[in-house]
This record gives structure tokens, C-alpha cells and sequence, in this order.
């Protein structure tokens, strides 16, 4: 096989190739960048384009991650508004199917008591001051890759709120 | 299963950056080239191995590895066309004393670069000195010398005095 050449050093040579893996090249490092942006605006993770929060109007806000990776730490806020915290207790449900998908690391505060309802699961919260704003954290791990949905509400009442998460791997 | 395509993944992403980002990048091993390595195996090493720290999976890990590089250099030999687009072709930057600005600033080498590996490897003075520069595929540069030290004035046009020529 005749390798091309332009000159009496014996090697290959192809100028056309050169140009075209060039201008692979420097797509590639247009490609790069731009995920980098997008990583620190929060396409690929946390950041500002990943936080979310949805509310049951009146009574509660969940602020959730859009963007998780799987096995990696993240957290699921529930700010729970006077309306929702006029008792001793406080009963929020999560999903079972969205916590089948995740790994509950820590709550805080901790719950009083879990309760099973078939596709929910009741977590009871005992309230210091009643009819106050609460907060409750929950500590999670993506235990699956690619969409998730989840609901949070409140046991007792009709509504509840719905949010969704894009997992990576 | 997750090991493999865990190893799997990591060795296409890699093979991917490294080529995209070029031959030079880290062709030239300086100390602080040396510290990236180390830093990008240790970023790397969490991806890869996840929670299982068991001896079995470390063994499946290094045996995809190697199965995907032996693969893999098993289809460049088949495959030229494979081959080039992961590895490259070598690059004539300099021809008879003469840098050819172009493919430098392409491969992102400057005249620096080139004498320095004139002076390391055959002790040249200057860029009159070199007949042939050729970036290699592994990242180095490799120098052919003028025979009879300065090249004829017929070939070299406007002997390149100055260490950084901009001409053509």
C-alpha cells in the first residue's frame, strides 16, 4: 500500500483529514464548554436552573431538586404554612413509588411515627408550636436513573403537590 | 452488570475528551500535568467504583477495561479510518527550517515548543537547523535535522532569523 506523500519523509499524510478532525476538535471544545455552563447554571445537577417548588396553595411549599444524580445526596424541603401546622401533629404524606426510587438518608426532624397508607407513606410530626410555620427535611438519594415523580401532601386533605426530577447517571 | 457499564461508560467518556481536546494535551508530561493526572484518575475513581468496594468488583472493572482496549485496538488495526479518527494522523509543522503557522496554531503547538525538542533531542540552535518537524500522534514532537546544518538558500527562502517567524 502506497502511503501518500508530500515530501521524502515517508510518512501519512492527509491534509483534508487534518482539517476535518480540526474542525471536530473545536466543535468539541464548543461542545465542552457549553456543558460546562450548564453544569454550574444547574442542567447536570444542583444549581439555580434546578431548584423547583410547587405548592398545595394555603397550606404547604415543596422545594425540590429538577436535576439529581443518582446516588448522590439531595434534599426535599417541606414548608408546611400556619393553616397545616393548627394541631399537635402534623401529618405529611410522600409516595410509595417515589420512595421506592429514592433512599431516605436522614429526616429532620425526625418523625414521631410512620405510617403505611397503601401507595403512601404518613410521616408524623410532633409540633412544639402549633399554628406556626415548620419546616421538615428530607434527606434523599436518587436510588434509580432517568424521570421521577413524586407527590407530597397533606393526609386528610384533597390536594397535593406533584413534582418531577430528571435523574443522571 | 453495573461495573461493566459503569467501566464501560467511563472509557468512552474518556476516550472522547481526551481525543477532542488534542494530541498536545497531555503529550507533554510537566509536573503539573503529572498532578492532573492523578487528580482526573481520582475524580474519575468514585464514578467508576461507586459504593461496591468489593475485590470482585475491582476485577470485573480491570477486566472490562482491558477487554474494551483490546477490542478496541483489535478494530483500529482492522479499521484505518477507526484508527485515524482516534488517534490522528502525524503533523509536518516544520519543513526545512520553515513552521507552517497554520497546522501549529491548529494543534495548538508554537516555534518554542518545536525547538525545544530540537535542542533536546539533536542539541539544534536553530529553526534553519531542522529539516522535518513532525507532531506525533502520542502528543511528542520528533525532529529531522538538516544534513548539512543551515539548508540551502535556494530551499529555505528568507533564512528564519527570528525566533518567531509570522510569515508563512
Amino acid at each position: 500500500m502506497a502511503i501518500p506523500r508530500e515530501h521524502d519523509l515517508e510518512i501519512e499524510q492527509d491534509p483534508g483529514f487534518l482539517r476535518r478532525s480540526w474542525r471536530v476538535q473545536r466543535a468539541g471544545w464548543i461542545g465542552m464548554g457549553a456543558m460546562l455552563v450548564l453544569a454550574l447554571a444547574g442542567l447536570l445537577g444542583s444549581g439555580p436552573l434546578s431548584r423547583r417548588d410547587v405548592t398545595i396553595p394555603g397550606f404547604l411549599r415543596v422545594e425540590y431538586q429538577r436535576f439529581a444524580r443518582y446516588d448522590a445526596p439531595q434534599t426535599l424541603t417541606v414548608r408546611l404554612e400556619p393553616a397545616a401546622t393548627n394541631a399537635a401533629y402534623v401529618r405529611v404524606w410522600l409516595d410509595r413509588r417515589y420512595l421506592d426510587g429514592s433512599k431516605v438518608e436522614t429526616i429532620s426532624p425526625p418523625p414521631v411515627r410512620v405510617e403505611d397508607a397503601g401507595d403512601r407513606l404518613v410521616y408524623v410530626f410532633a409540633l412544639a408550636r402549633p399554628g406556626t410555620p415548620a419546616t421538615v427535611v428530607f434527606a434523599l438519594q436518587a436510588r434509580q436513573i432517568g424521570s421521577m415523580s413524586g407527590r407530597v401532601g397533606l393526609d386528610g386533605e384533597q390536594a397535593f403537590a406533584p413534582f418531577s426530577q430528571f435523574v443522571y447517571p | 452488570m453495573e461495573s461493566v457499564i459503569r467501566a464501560a461508560a467511563i472509557y468512552g467518556i474518556l476516550l472522547v475528551v481526551f481525543r477532542l481536546t488534542g494530541n498536545r494535551s497531555l503529550g507533554q508530561v510537566t509536573t503539573f500535568d503529572f498532578i492532573l493526572l492523578l487528580i482526573i484518575s481520582e475524580a474519575i475513581q468514585n464514578g467508576m467504583v461507586g459504593n461496591d468496594y468489593s475485590v470482585t468488583n475491582a476485577f470485573v472493572l480491570v477486566l472490562t477495561l482491558l477487554a474494551l482496549d483490546s477490542g478496541l485496538s483489535l478494530v483500529k488495526s482492522r479499521l484505518p479510518m477507526v484508527e485515524r479518527w482516534l488517534e490522528g494522523l502525524p503533523v509536518v509543522i516544520v519543513e526545512h527550517g520553515r513552521p507552517r503557522l497554520d497546522r501549529m496554531r491548529a494543534a495548538q503547538v508554537d516555534v518554542s515548543d518545536v525547538l525545544a525538542a530540537a535542542r533536546k533531542l539533536h542539541g539544534l540552535e536553530r529553526l534553519g537547523q531542522i529539516k522535518y518537524a513532525v507532531l506525533e500522534r502520542s502528543g511528542d514532537i520528533s525532529i529531522v535535522p538538516e544534513p548539512g546544518g543551515e539548508p540551502s538558500s535556494d530551499l529555505s527562502g528568507p533564512t528564519p532569523a527570528a525566533p518567531r517567524p509570522d510569515s508563512r
